[in-house]
């Protein structure tokens, strides 16, 4: 029988950060934190519980994806557009860290973009450091095919990052 | 060559996932969202019914209660879930609008034209009574940030390529940029185009056929005759998601006026997000030379 008040009390906190590293948003954060261990409830009655930690972080990880998706997909498909890349390199203000957040922004716009399975096991490999292995399990794939998974996730978050890529040397002003 | 010149560029995602990962977290979950969720889940093992299993019943009760064959009570269920206010089109509309009303903030990209030949594309980002905004006016001024504070009528305009910072409490003088644009940077009550949406609400609108922006289907508003300033009148056009009632693209059109054949189009890029501060922060950056600065803070 599930302890049901320990487990939200002792993973609560690793629920929480994986939501809220997402959504940067509490009230978001918070849905997500709870639809998450409803989540785990309908999932531990199915089959058992070898992880409690990389289980929880999985589903928390794809309802943040969710709701990141319904947040960003009218915009994050508006800005596939070509955006000029002037805009990384004008004059900012507090300039590494306001750049540092704009990326952070972005990945999370990209992320709600990708492939869901690609996002999902780059925000666990990636994010909350889970091996390949436990990825894998928690994904219930193979390491290799976690690792594919990543690879391609890995590739189209690049694409979509090449605006901030200051390598970038193509001329502003470009049109849909 | 110097140095730096031979240094790998960082890889943008590498340094967006260590920023994310490093992201700050406040300290939770909140103690009444981990008795909420408690209750939720103690709710849920007692066997109570989720909410989305009670709207599946209360469809099926419809169709029952209706009496009528599968495909028709199938149809009738479609519309009970279609006919709520959410969906239908005046309330997509306004609550396009309210997203917009209410969010913190916004960031687009506009493309203003009218003048002749002149065209202007720019990106907007705007937060608090702070405006940032980015171009390239080309020529010898080239890339263009400007920063502009509505509450302390100040703007700082950055012209990269001659490394001048620009103090103006008048746009206008300044630079070639749309007189609405300018005078709301000086202060003056004028409205952008997205401060002109949220006078929107319970505008009497026509609807056009759907289409498709950036691969997404869109319903499309027009709003005639709005009163964009004084002596002038304008039409505006919205292209909305329906599913997320959020809009995708704008475009306004002066149609009477001085302003006559003005017009302002713009996409979406974000809404109500957590934007940095510092990059609104009306601050010269090292190396630039300065000039007009305001006397007082």
């Amino acid at each position: 029988m599930t302890d049901w008040n320990a487990i939200v009390h002792e993973y609560g906190p690793v629920v929480w950060q994986t939501a809220y590293r997402l959504l940067n948003h509490e009230a978001d954060a918070a849905d997500c934190f709870q639809r998450t261990f409803l989540a785990a409830v309908e999932l531990a009655a199915t089959c058992p519980v070898r992880s409690w930690p990389g289980m929880l972080k999985r589903i928390a990880t794809a309802r943040a994806l969710e709701q990141l998706r319904n947040r960003y997909r009218p915009a994050a498909r508006v800005e596939c557009l070509p955006d000029s890349p002037l805009a990384d390199r004008l004059a900012p203000g507090p300039s590494d860290l306001a750049e540092a957040k704009e990326l952070a922004v972005a990945l999370r716009a990209a992320l709600a973009e990708i492939d869901p399975a690609q996002a999902e096991t780059f925000c666990l490999v990636c994010l909350e450091g889970l091996s390949y292995a436990d990825a894998a399990t928690a994904l219930g794939v193979t390491v290799t095919h976690a690792g594919v998974l990543l690879s391609r996730g890995r590739a189209a978050l690049r694409d979509r990052l090449r605006a901030f890529d200051p390598s970038n040397q193509h001329l502003p002003g470009g049109h849909p | 060559m110097s140095e730096a010149n031979n240094r790998p560029a960082p890889d943008p995602l590498d340094l967006a996932t260590d920023v994310l990962r490093g992201a700050p977290v406040p300290a939770g979950p909140p103690a009444e969202l981990v008795a909420a969720t408690i209750a939720a889940v103690r709710d849920r093992l007692a066997g109570a019914v989720p909410a989305e299993a009670l709207a599946r019943k209360r469809r099926r009760r419809i169709m029952s209660y209706v009496g009528f064959g599968t495909a028709t009570a199938a149809a009738v269920a479609v519309a009970v879930v279609m006919w709520s206010p959410a969906r239908s089109e005046a309330g997509m509309f306004e609550k396009a609008i309210e997203k917009v009303e209410k969010a913190k903030s916004f960031r687009a990209k506009f493309t203003i034209s009218g003048d002749g030949n002149n065209k202007l594309e720019m990106k907007v980002s705007a937060r608090g009574g702070k405006v940032r905004i980015e171009q390239d006016l080309g020529g010898n001024m080239g890339p263009v940030v400007i920063l502009g504070d509505f509450a302390k009528k100040t703007s700082l305009v950055l012209l990269r390529n001659n490394k001048l910072a620009m103090w103006s409490d008048d746009p206008a003088e300044t630079l070639p940029l749309p007189e609405a644009i300018t005078k709301r940077l000086a202060g003056a009550d004028v409205p952008t185009l997205v401060d002109a949406l949220t006078e929107l609400k319970g505008a009497k609108y026509e609807t056009l056929p759907d289409e498709v922006v950036e691969g997404h289907k869109a319903k499309v508003f027009v709003v005639k005759g709005f009163k964009w300033e004084e002596g002038e009148q304008s039409d505006i056009t919205l292209w909305i998601e329906p599913k997320a009632a959020t809009i995708l693209k704008f475009r306004l059109e002066t149609t009477t006026g001085k302003s006559k054949g003005f017009i302002q189009e713009g996409i979406l890029l974000g809404l109500d997000e957590e934007l940095d501060e510092g990059q609104f922060e009306l601050k010269v950056p090292a190396g630039y030379q300065e000039v007009g600065k305001p006397e007082k803070e």
